[in-house]
């Protein structure tokens, strides 16, 4: 049954007349924050210091020397490829892990299935930060102090509860009648996973992927104290600490954290849809 | 046999399987956790777990000025978090609920839901550097000053910053109130809303009796989502104040940071995190058992 906008009962009403300006007006105010960063970090420092960015809807210069500052003197380079080799290895690692422990606690008969479901529901609601400082002594213990390898599995103890739910509850969708014929035909667990129950859940993986690569790329705190050596920090570290030492060159610093947000943004425009519905999982049923 | 066979398979192909997830919890999660509070009730020497002392480190969290003082106005961390807590929160939500009620069912919703979510994908620390440009006291490049015509240093300013670093966490963080009421919303049938409308419900009715109890489940996850972040809330107030002006912006994890880092009292440094720990584990089982009273 068709209903018209017109007609449709509504909450809040707005005249349709004014809908779409009142649209516009609310969109470009919400986005003036990250739109004048954005503007800032391609403008030369000597404009920037002494004029607002705004002002560029009137004068136009435009230049990519802070991105190159940044890159080079600052070291970003290095910074965003640490960010990249810890974000990418990790992702992967937590739909791996992930995947084999969501599939053993769905669908195999093992021992202990409700214990362990148990704990990684426990371990659901405790925030990471209670982890972060004695994981400097496995790193120690385990020969893995401010190696990529140490990183990564420190990245993915954080995700590992939240992945196993989200692909638990997939996987349990899967109809119980397909696993069960395939393991007629004497498909292994392992089979299973990967022929059956894997290509049934591509937007599940990719919901995880999505927020994981957001979670891992953003993080700070987590970088901050398990990773001693500069050389090895990422993006989120370094640009932090420019605030303290490039107060002065904000254009530099804009250009840092302009750098910072790109992936982020190809991710999202990319995977909006994949990310919502992750978000969603847990709120709307 | 070849039944009992397939299954003593089928549960070692399953242990197999858990096995990576079981180790990485344990090196990291359950063994860190308890390390963490032990380390609380240690003896103050470097980062060993060593000594007793008791509840020590906790009663000084509760006697440190920092943490909480007494005065009028009332200071230090918790109020902070307090704050953080009766402004953030509903400000999202209250900002969340509008946009998604009137972009409901509209044009352009798709648009909308943008650029109100795009703001979550940053990180804190990009919001930090957002907002500390926004914030400059120099109205040529301060965003906000140039719009009041005013040179007030919005993050150095006692009286203003903690309402400064809220409102910059509080812009991206209402994308997520954004989509989940507007997921939410869509999920109300259209009948219910014609019948009452037919039944002469004006919109404040509507609203109050039909739209919210609908939407409840999902206002329940998303304001104990937005509880927790802000609880233990770091990046933003890391990369813009790191906790100043002389501490009027700290925050129980920027405190938690700088105690085993800065001041190098790891043992005082978890009892603070164990605290902050606590207290979100509190937020969530609070939580369950309100998902489950229907």
């Amino acid at each position: 049954m068709a209903i018209s906008s017109a007609t449709k009962p509504r909450i809040l009403k707005i005249p349709s007349i004014f809908f779409p300006g009142f649209i516009g007006v609310s969109v470009i105010a919400w986005s003036l924050p990250w739109i004048g960063l954005v503007v800032t970090a391609f403008r030369p420092f000597s404009q920037a210091a002494s004029s607002g960015w705004w002002t560029v809807l009137t004068t136009r210069t435009f230049t990519l020397q802070n991105f190159a500052t940044a890159l080079k003197a600052n070291g970003l380079w290095r910074a965003a490829l640490n960010s990249f080799i810890i974000t990418v290895p990790t992702v992967i690692l937590v739909l791996l892990v992930s995947a084999l422990a969501a599939y053993a606690l769905t669908w195999t008969r093992m021992p202990g299935k409700k214990v362990l479901y148990a704990v990684f529901a426990g371990l659901l609601v405790v925030p990471p930060e209670i982890t972060l400082v004695p994981t400097l002594k496995v790193f120690r213990a385990l020969g893995l102090s401010d190696s990529f390898p140490g990183i990564w599995l420190s990245h993915v103890s954080a995700a590992l509860a939240f992945g196993i739910f989200l692909l638990g509850n997939f996987f349990s969708q899967v109809p119980r009648d397909l696993v069960e014929s395939a393991r007629i035909d004497g498909t292994g667990e392992f089979g299973l996973l990967r022929r059956v129950v894997l290509p049934l859940s591509g937007s599940a993986l990719a919901s995880l992927a999505t927020f994981d690569f957001l979670w891992v790329w953003n993080d700070l705190i987590r970088s901050l104290v398990i990773i001693s050596d500069p050389t090895k920090q990422p993006l989120t570290a370094v640009v932090a600490n420019m605030s303290g030492t490039y107060g002065a060159n904000i254009t530099v610093q804009a250009a840092g954290a302009v750098l910072l947000l790109i992936p982020p943004l190809i991710v999202f425009m990319l995977a909006q849809k994949a990310f919502i519905r992750g978000v969603l999982t847990g709120a709307v049923k | 046999m070849q039944n009992m066979v397939q299954r003593i398979r089928a549960s070692v192909a399953g242990i197999t399987m858990v096995i990576p997830a079981i180790l990485v919890a344990s090196a990291f999660l359950i063994y860190p956790i308890f390390y963490t509070i032990r380390l609380s009730f240690a003896k103050s020497e470097s980062f060993a777990a060593n000594g007793f002392v008791g509840l020590t480190n906790y009663e000084r969290l509760f006697h440190d000025p920092a943490v909480l003082k007494m005065s009028w106005p009332p200071d230090g961390a918790l109020i902070n978090t307090f704050k953080w807590l009766l402004l953030g929160v509903p400000g999202c939500l209250i900002v969340g609920m509008i946009v998604a009620l009137v972009a409901d069912r509209r044009r352009f919703q798709s648009v909308i839901r943008a650029a109100f979510f795009l703001p979550m994908v940053l990180s804190g620390t990009v919001l930090g550097t957002i907002f500390t440009f926004v914030y400059s006291p120099n109205a040529k490049v301060g965003l906000l000053n140039a719009i009041f015509g005013t040179q007030i240093s919005w993050l150095g300013n006692v009286n203003l910053v903690n309402y400064a670093v809220i409102t910059a966490w509080a812009w991206a963080a209402t994308g997520l109130s954004v989509i989940i009421i507007a997921a939410a919303l869509k999920g109300i049938p259209e009948e219910i809303n014609e019948a009452a409308r037919l039944d002469g419900a004006n919109s404040k009715q509507l609203f109050w009796h039909i739209t919210l109890p609908s939407i409840k489940m999902p206002l329940v996850f998303l304001i104990t989502t937005q509880l927790v972040q802000v609880l233990k809330v770091f990046d933003v107030v890391y990369v813009m104040t790191q906790g100043g002006p002389a501490g009027k912006s700290n925050t129980l994890a920027l405190m938690f940071f700088q105690e085993t880092f800065s001041s190098l009292n790891p043992q005082y440094g978890a009892a603070i995190v164990v605290f902050m720990s606590a207290i979100i584990v509190a937020v969530y089982l609070l939580a369950r058992r309100l998902g489950r009273e229907k």
